[in-house]
């Protein structure tokens, strides 16, 4: 053995106790972010591509190739290290995707006679007959996927909904929008229209996407070809999540639709049943850890057709951000218990996004509207954080999916959202007298109030001011006292969650349709668009809040009560 | 009397031969090893299980080659000897992937021992680690090179051109694996080594509509391989000449062994030398 010095620093990480100051993987230090140290998960990958060897491995000429480009990050869980999830590493040290998966991805998507020619088939006595193909595998087929391969786990739907808590983030390895070369080679020749079928099977397959975490939008190729239950265009800006690396990269992360939706659809269960049955509907939703596990009914993919990632603000203040507009797709993940809930269950996930579109945003700082559109003056100056988030519906999907355009509509649009949920609730046979009284966000009528009131342009947002100044200044003659919720329990303040929503939902113009003038009319969004402005409050009975209320109820007039 | 040949096998896909089922560990899927180094072996009865399996795909007798199969009914069986006959193929190179440093391939002085002796080379074998001049070592703060492996810091402790032991690519000059990488450990250490070496995998059974783990049927179950990279060498011995394994004039040709050959496992350029 070498006598070096200091030799135990000088161990990889790979080979390191997973035990606090040697090598804790899944570790997320806080103060090393500000310190600008490496966390362990950084130093374990950089140490790990460093000697990678630079080309992908050549898969030989008698097997089949095709290459697939993945619309956002990749896993497939080595499963060699606990508490971890992390790309399984083949030969001389590229990431892989094992031939096993891939035979069991496609021998899901084959009809019995496939699966029996292809796969392998039963024979009496336990015994097999294998099949013709091999699955090769796949391999990255660029040295791109090097990069950004930390990423981040935030679980938060407890403190984002439920109740006050403080959550952690993790890391993870996964790739960031790797192609992907897959092999698939028979022993017996086949002609070229067989083939066709066989990578037809495959792409079938690919569609249930590839690798773990596929319902949070991980593994899914850019064209592919599911069950899909919904589909919109979005588009948006806001606050881009930072990665974990010392450069804190700034990463459009779709999976905050997914988180978004889950978080509306435990809402809206708590104020239709018990808390029990709410988060029971959820987990079978969206899936879920608990117990032996749910897999969830529904997966999303989101396929960006532009994307800008940029930077707001200088010096501490400094935060990456995005703009992004793309279709996002929610698709069914496995086969429903009983076929005739499709229909409800399509229903229920296009009324959660129009719930989300209608209140909030997605992602950090989605109660907020973006400040840089709705308050430029609070933008404008140096040293403030960036605030809020904005996102519409796109021109393609504006007609089908805008719903509300007037205060009116408001009432009648949540109680239709309820009666789609409520629908759900029955089929699911989780009715119940109560609801979620306890969660902070559940939305049943004794715990929320929608307020509103029409905008006539962006800049005339009035609520955004009551987040930074008081709503009524002092008036010491009439002995009024001034009143904010400023940096209180209404609105929260940083690491902590306010109660109170507020959205700018831009109102659509109608114009008859050219192509069907007769038909219905359609919805255009306006160059400089009037706005919904939707204050959502879920009270407590704090004086400050009291307070709030009192002013909205009887010392104002701008507001008006929508719901309930 | 007999005809000496050999056989050349680099891995093109991680190699899985399985253990028997009394040598499994728990529920980690062994690969078969040689008793006294430790390291993987592909059994010589699987050799020639392929190569017949094979023979009996194309025009030639596989009865004559490789003996005839026991005939039902007759009083001595009907079988008859083999011309060709295989031994077992061991390990020559087995690369290393370590973090932070090169990808190098390992050997120890026993299984050059039997290279040289299947090849016959007259070098004498080299002394535990021994390394080429030319390979790069880890940056640890040492004027010795050093290179990590799960045993812990290894010195070079001698240099010497390792390329006589390294053989060619079928029909040209070039190496199969780049002579600069290569490091000798001791016969002792190797079986260690060679454990960090191989190709790990878990595997599980999902149901069959969704991807979920089948508790019911399915476990959690580890296969381990050679890596792909892997030099392995067999000797074969001929009763008589003008055996005729690949397609005619062909020295080398991909073939599969061992387990798990649907999954993308087994995938091998092996390439005939020697007098057949």
């Amino acid at each position: 053995m070498a006598q070096i010095p200091d030799m135990a620093k000088k161990v990889p990480m790979m080979f390191r106790a997973q035990v606090e100051g040697r090598c804790q993987l899944q570790r997320v230090y806080t103060d090393r972010n500000k310190s600008n140290e490496a966390q362990d998960s950084e130093r374990w990958v950089s140490e790990w591509v460093e000697k990678a060897y630079p080309s992908p491995p050549v898969f030989d000429l008698t097997v089949q190739t095709r290459s697939y480009q993945l619309n956002w990050r990749f896993v497939t869980n080595g499963g060699q290290d606990d508490g971890i999830i992390r790309p399984v590493i083949g030969s001389f040290g590229w990431p892989f995707y094992p031939g096993s998966s891939m035979k069991g991805v496609f021998r899901q998507a084959c009809n019995k006679d496939q699966a029996e020619r292809y796969c392998g088939k039963e024979l009496s006595g336990k015994d097999w007959q294998p099949g013709i193909l091999r699955f090769h595998g796949g391999y990255p087929t660029n040295t791109q996927w090097t990069d950004r391969l930390v990423d981040i786990i935030h679980p938060q739907q407890e403190r984002q909904v439920q109740r006050e808590k403080t959550t952690s983030a993790f890391a993870q390895v996964s790739l960031y929008r790797p192609e992907l070369q897959f092999g698939i080679s028979s022993t017996e020749l086949l002609d070229d229209t067989e083939w066709d079928t066989i990578w037809q099977i495959w792409e079938r397959g690919l569609s249930s996407g590839l690798g773990c975490r596929v319902s949070a939008g991980y593994g899914q190729v850019a064209d592919h070809a599911g069950q899909t239950l919904f589909k919109c265009r979005l588009k948006g800006q806001g606050q881009a999540p930072k990665l974990l690396d010392v450069d804190e990269t700034g990463e459009f992360r779709p999976n905050i639709f997914r988180a978004a939706i889950r978080g509306h659809a435990l809402r809206l269960f708590g104020g239709l049943t018990d808390a029990t049955n709410a988060e029971r509907l959820v987990n079978e939703l969206f899936g879920s850890v608990q117990g032996s596990g749910d897999v969830g009914l529904l997966a999303m993919s989101f396929q960006p057709c532009r994307e800008i990632i940029g930077s707001y603000g200088r010096g501490r203040w400094e935060q990456p951000t995005y703009e992004v507009e793309g279709d996002l797709y929610w698709m069914l993940n496995r086969p429903l218990a009983d076929p005739n809930q499709r229909k409800a269950l399509s229903n229920l996930i296009k009324a959660l996004m129009h719930f989300a579109m209608v209140f909030g945003g997605f992602g950090k700082s989605w109660r907020r509207a973006d400040h840089r559109i709705f308050y430029p003056d609070y933008a404008e100056q140096d040293a403030k954080p960036l605030i809020g988030c904005h996102w519409q519906w796109s021109e393609q999907s504006l007609t089908r999916n805008y719903k509300v355009r007037k205060l009116e509509n408001i009432a009648t649009f949540l109680q239709a959202i309820r009666k789609v949920a409520r629908t759900w609730v029955q089929l699911q046979k989780a009715n119940s007298r109560q609801w979620a009284k306890t969660w902070r966000e559940a939305w049943h009528p004794q715990n929320v109030q929608v307020w509103g009131r029409v905008a006539r342009e962006a800049e005339d947002s009035r609520a955004v001011e009551w987040l930074h100044g008081p709503y009524r200044p002092a008036m010491p003659t009439a002995n009024i006292l001034e009143g904010t919720i400023k940096q209180t329990s209404v609105t929260g303040k940083l690491n902590r969650i306010g109660r109170l929503w507020h959205r700018m939902y831009p109102i659509v113009r109608l114009v008859r349709n050219p192509e069907d003038p007769d038909g219905k009319p359609i919805a255009k969004m306006r160059s400089r668009p009037e706005y919904l402005e939707l204050l959502t409050l879920f009270p407590n009975d704090s004086p400050e809040f009291l307070d709030f209320l009192d002013f909205l109820e009887t010392q104002q007039t701008m507001f008006q009560k929508l719901w309930p | 009397m007999y005809a000496k040949a050999y056989g050349i096998i680099e891995t093109l896909a991680p190699l899985h031969v399985g253990a028997s089922a009394g040598e499994e560990s728990g529920n980690l899927n062994l690969i078969f090893r040689d008793q006294f180094t430790q390291t993987g072996i592909i059994p010589g009865s699987s050799i020639r299980g392929r190569f017949r399996a094979d023979m009996r795909s194309g025009s030639e007798d596989e009865n004559t080659w490789y003996g005839h199969e026991a005939i039902e009914g007759r009083e001595d069986g009907g079988t008859t000897e083999a011309i060709v006959k295989f031994e077992h193929a061991s390990l020559v190179w087995l690369p290393v992937f370590c973090p932070g440093q090169p990808i190098v391939w390992i050997t120890c002085p026993y299984l050059l021992k039997r290279y040289g002796r299947i090849r016959q080379i007259e070098a004498e074998i080299p002394d535990p680690y021994t390394a080429p001049r030319g390979l790069p070592g880890r940056q640890v703060d040492t004027t010795k090179k050093v290179l990590f492996f799960n045993l812990g810091f290894l010195e070079i402790e001698r240099e010497a051109d390792l390329s006589a032991w390294v053989p060619n690519k079928e029909g040209t000059d070039k190496k199969l694996i780049d002579p600069n990488l290569t490091v000798v450990v001791a016969d002792g250490d190797i079986a260690m080594l060679h454990d960090m070496a191989l190709y790990r995998q878990s595997r599980v059974k999902l149901v069959d509509d969704m991807k979920k783990v089948d508790t019911e049927k399915g476990a959690f179950f580890n296969v381990e391989a050679l890596p792909e990279g892997s030099i392995l060498i067999f000797p074969i011995a001929l009763k008589q000449t003008g055996w005729q394994p690949f397609e005619a004039g062909e020295k080398t040709e991909e073939l599969y062994f061992g387990g798990l050959e649907s999954v993308g496992f087994g995938r091998c350029q092996v390439t005939i030398g020697g007098k057949y």
